[in-house]
């Protein structure tokens, strides 16, 4: 009988899905968002849109891990047969739905002439789609006989892991696509709604883990499954800590390098522009070692931040894969399953 | 429609597991599957009392095969439609055609049934014995038991005969999934929420 660990290392794929596709869904719908707030010009918007391809990218490693544990993929388009019955086939019929939708989008996105109006609507029914994704996937788990999933905490907790991973890896997403105008008030608006859904998941894992002493079959004890649920919720919390610190730290350096930059610029006229960038990178420590290179010592800097912002997506989706992992260590049914 | 069903009689069976291997060799199963399986439920302990002994152990077998049931959750999970209910027999049946090898039947079945074929990649589970059945003959388990503690057919006949107990422990709550069972309860059988006893066999499950 495959039980507890065994049965996550079964589904590893089923975790890599689930820690990935939710993040990255709502990833692309608050990037999206950024394109439709305030004024901001054509190039902006565009350069948002066409570096919509990295969480949807994100999304679909999950989704395509998801199909590696099939052990018949050739069979896969039967999945679609079962829409509206099977749980399994509304997460698959909504995943597709998402991601054309999104693709074409994306797609859009290089049209030399875009259709403002109609990519406006397009958008909108992408965020019915991947909140209607999201949603599916937190409640694909919870069928009447098995005890451990078929609780309020479980789709719960699927939903807010994507609040919290989904704001961490927009803003590496926007930062990659120089959407300068989100930093300072919209980035920590990310980033607090990302730490206030991580306070929330924390608590509601605690509660599910108490909750877990109480669930049992005649083979085994839910929390007997998962030992380690307690550390895996710890490990979570502090490395999401981390990652939303990072970007917080990040955020403040930017608004800090950008102030001096402005303070610099005050008073010169464009032609100075340049000169100002290199004098305000001097201010941070760069020395200006060759003429005309602030531009690279400019780009230096963002790659470091891009790589910094790369790094807290990282801890969080390690975070969040180990409660994935505990989640499909505690299956267990009513009666003889575990 | 005549739903099939099982009769598992509890005051006959002695755990020899005959009708596993039976199933085990008709249907060619390896070792890390089985159609059929022994659970061996036991509890209590022996105290002493002064010089005395006393002794509250109490165990009975079930042997336990799929249930063919009326909601099964192995058809409602499945994704592919690879799960069939047979609108002849009420079997529930996987057909491999259709199969993905995802699992889910497997992990919505209270009683542990669906079970992963490794080399073929598909999941597999009790059909009943439907060829055998199309032949006239009864499911090679039912015929294997040397002490005939069990019966197949018509479950609405098995139920006017045996009664209409559906469920021990350590089997699931039958309202669930509304299974094709009656059992003839073994002495000292306990309900199907006990929670003073324990399967003693787990390590021969698969």
């Amino acid at each position: 009988m495959i039980v507890g660990v065994d049965m996550a290392m079964s589904e590893l794929t089923l975790v890599l899905f689930t820690t990935l596709a939710p993040s990255g869904t709502l990833a692309f719908l608050l990037m999206g968002v950024m394109s439709y707030i305030g004024r901001i010009d054509s190039e902006t918007r565009s350069r948002i849109d066409r570096h919509l391809y990295v969480p949807l990218v994100v999304a679909l490693v999950g989704l395509v891990m998801s199909a590696t544990h099939l052990g018949n993929p050739s069979n896969v388009l039967y999945v679609f047969a079962r829409t509206g019955y099977s749980p399994l086939s509304n997460e698959v019929a909504s995943a597709a739905l998402f991601l054309a939708l999104a693709g074409v989008y994306w797609l859009h996105s290089f049209s030399r002439k875009p259709a403002l109006r109609l990519r406006a609507i397009w958008f909108a029914l992408i965020c019915i789609a991947g909140i209607v994704f999201i949603t599916l996937i937190a409640f694909a788990y919870a069928a009447d006989t098995i005890v451990s999933w078929n609780t309020p905490y479980v789709p719960t907790n699927l939903w807010l892991s994507a609040l919290v991973g989904g704001p961490i890896l927009a803003l590496a997403s926007l930062r990659l696509a120089r959407a300068e105008f989100v930093r300072g008030k919209i980035a920590r608006i990310f980033l607090i709604e990302s730490f206030i859904a991580l306070i929330a998941n924390v608590a509601c894992m605690s509660f599910q883990n108490e909750a877990l002493k109480e669930v049992s079959n005649e083979l085994s004890t839910a929390i007997d499954l998962v030992p380690f649920y307690g550390v895996c919720i710890v490990a979570f919390a502090l490395l999401t800590a981390i990652s939303i610190a990072m970007q917080w730290m990040l955020d403040v350096r930017d608004g800090a390098f950008e102030g001096a930059y402005r303070r610099k610029r005050m008073g010169h006229d464009s032609n100075a522009l340049h000169e100002s960038g290199i004098v305000a990178l001097q201010e941070f420590g760069f020395e200006d070692q060759e003429a005309g290179s602030n531009q690279r010592r400019a780009d230096c800097v963002s790659r470091r931040a891009f790589i910094a912002s790369v790094i807290a997506c990282i801890l969080v989706f390690t975070g969040i894969f180990l409660t994935r992992f505990a989640f499909y260590s505690m299956h267990l049914t009513i009666g003889l399953g575990m | 429609m005549t739903q099939y069903g099982f009769h598992f009689d509890g005051t006959r069976c002695t755990g020899c597991k005959t009708c596993m291997l039976a199933c085990k060799d008709y249907h060619n199963l390896s070792n890390d599957v089985a159609f059929r399986q022994i659970y061996e439920y036991g509890l209590g302990e022996w105290t002493q009392d002064g010089d005395g002994w006393t002794c509250t152990t109490s165990v009975y077998y079930i042997s336990e095969a799929c249930n063919h049931c009326e909601s099964p959750m192995c058809f409602a999970s499945c994704a592919q439609g690879a799960i069939i209910k047979d609108e002849e027999t009420g079997l529930v049946y996987i057909d491999a055609e259709n199969c993905i090898d995802c699992g889910a039947c497997a992990e919505a079945c209270p009683y542990s049934i669906p079970k992963r074929d490794a080399e073929n990649s598909v999941y597999v589970k009790c059909d009943g014995c439907r060829d055998r059945l199309a032949e006239g003959k009864q499911p090679i388990c039912v015929e294997a038991c040397p002490l005939r503690a069990l019966d197949f057919g018509d479950i609405e006949e098995l139920r006017s005969t045996y009664g209409d107990v559906s469920a021990i422990a350590p089997l699931a709550d039958p309202s669930q999934t509304i299974p094709s069972l009656v059992i003839t309860e073994p002495k000292n059988a306990l309900p199907f929420d006990d929670t003073t006893g324990a399967i003693l066999n787990q390590v021969e499950l698969v």
